[in-house]
């Protein structure tokens, strides 16, 4: 795992910088929305990796319900704390193309509005785990990562259910060009495998974690 | 971990920095191309001074406007830079509060002669 973790973090530099410069000196500028849309670069990844890290929080909360592994709960808690990073960066690099584009920070759109819901979700998913005991936080936080999930194609498809014209359709209807799909492609590549990284790292730190207070209420257990 | 977060800040910061680094077109290079273009266009403006002023204000105009366009933009990517650092520096934070507590634990008053734990064991199954 380590060695793992050693070779993915300098590639995801290399390729964090190779996509900032494909995004400033490589990627053609867009008619209508010029140098503002290459804001959508990192925000419509950032937004692509939040789906796949509530994903697998997801699965891993159902198979927590069918096996009852702790590791299984510490994966899905995980995979929801990176998830919410990505969600907040959605939330903080939207405003500031909406400023430019609709002249507000700030609008009640279907999409956004779903956002901001599937954001307060996961949060109130770490509100509960910190406030239950440990037994009960396990089986509780599955049920809400599951209930949680479903807002994740409410938000992709807000825009289709509730037919808002504001937000940005995805790349078909827009005049995507070559250079700006692979730009985009190199984008997203990059935001996986630091979502990959960053899972590990953190199940890693979380399994030590629980690991400690075992054996910690173990010790106290055989003093007392 | 410190100083890798700094280091990639600021590279990130000077990449950025030069990203907005608009190019500026000077107003004897625009006063140039219209006398050309007058000089070699059939349909001749007459009142030259008024089409040298509008052109300018127009180019300065549209300077202007890409410039705000770059600071949204470079705006956005700090705030992601930003988010992703803090996330970092929280993760190093956690590790840090652990690794005393390990310390505090393999050197645990309470015991007699050997330490409560190793903290290897702590690592992997």
């Amino acid at each position: 795992m380590g060695k793992f973790i050693k070779f993915l973090l300098p590639a995801t530099a290399i390729l964090f910088f190779i996509g900032i410069y494909l995004i400033f000196s490589y990627a053609d500028v867009e008619k209508t929305m010029l140098e503002t849309q290459k804001i959508f670069y990192l925000h419509v990844s950032a937004a692509m990796t939040l789906y796949l890290a509530f994903g697998v929080n997801f699965i891993f909360s159902i198979k927590y319900l069918i096996k009852r592994k702790s590791d299984d709960d510490l994966l899905a808690a995980s995979a929801a704390e990176i998830g919410l990073v990505f969600c907040t960066i959605v939330l903080l690099s939207g405003p500031i193309w909406a400023r430019y584009a609709w002249d507000t920070w700030w609008t009640w759109e279907a999409r956004l509005t779903s956002t901001l819901v599937l954001w307060l979700m996961y949060v109130g998913y770490f509100i509960l785990r910190n406030a239950l005991t440990e037994d009960k936080k396990k089986l509780y936080s599955a049920v809400l990562g599951i209930i949680a999930f479903i807002n994740v194609p409410i938000v992709h498809f807000a825009t289709k259910i509730w037919e808002t014209k504001m937000h940005p359709e995805r790349g078909s209807k827009l005049d995507v060009l070559p250079a700006m799909r692979n730009t985009w492609m190199i984008v997203l590549l990059t935001f996986v495998i630091l979502f990959a990284i960053l899972l590990i790292l953190q199940y890693k730190t979380k399994k030590t974690e629980s690991r400690y207070e075992a054996i910690r209420r173990q010790h106290l257990q055989e003093f007392s | 971990m410190r100083i890798v977060i700094v280091l990639s800040c600021i590279i990130v910061l000077i990449f950025l920095f030069m990203t907005i680094q608009v190019p500026t077109i000077d107003v004897k290079e625009i006063e140039n191309v219209i006398n050309n273009v007058q000089s070699t266009s059939e349909d001749k403006v007459e009142n030259e001074a008024a089409l040298k002023k509008t052109v300018i204000l127009i180019v300065k105009q549209l300077e202007t406007d890409q410039q705000t366009r770059l600071k949204y933009l470079v705006a956005a990517y700090i705030v992601i830079w930003l988010v992703f650092m803090l996330y970092l520096v929280r993760l190093g934070k956690q590790q840090q509060v652990l690794d005393q507590r390990l310390a505090q634990l393999e050197q645990d008053p309470s015991d007699e002669g050997e330490p409560v734990i190793n903290s290897n064991n702590l690592s992997e199954e």
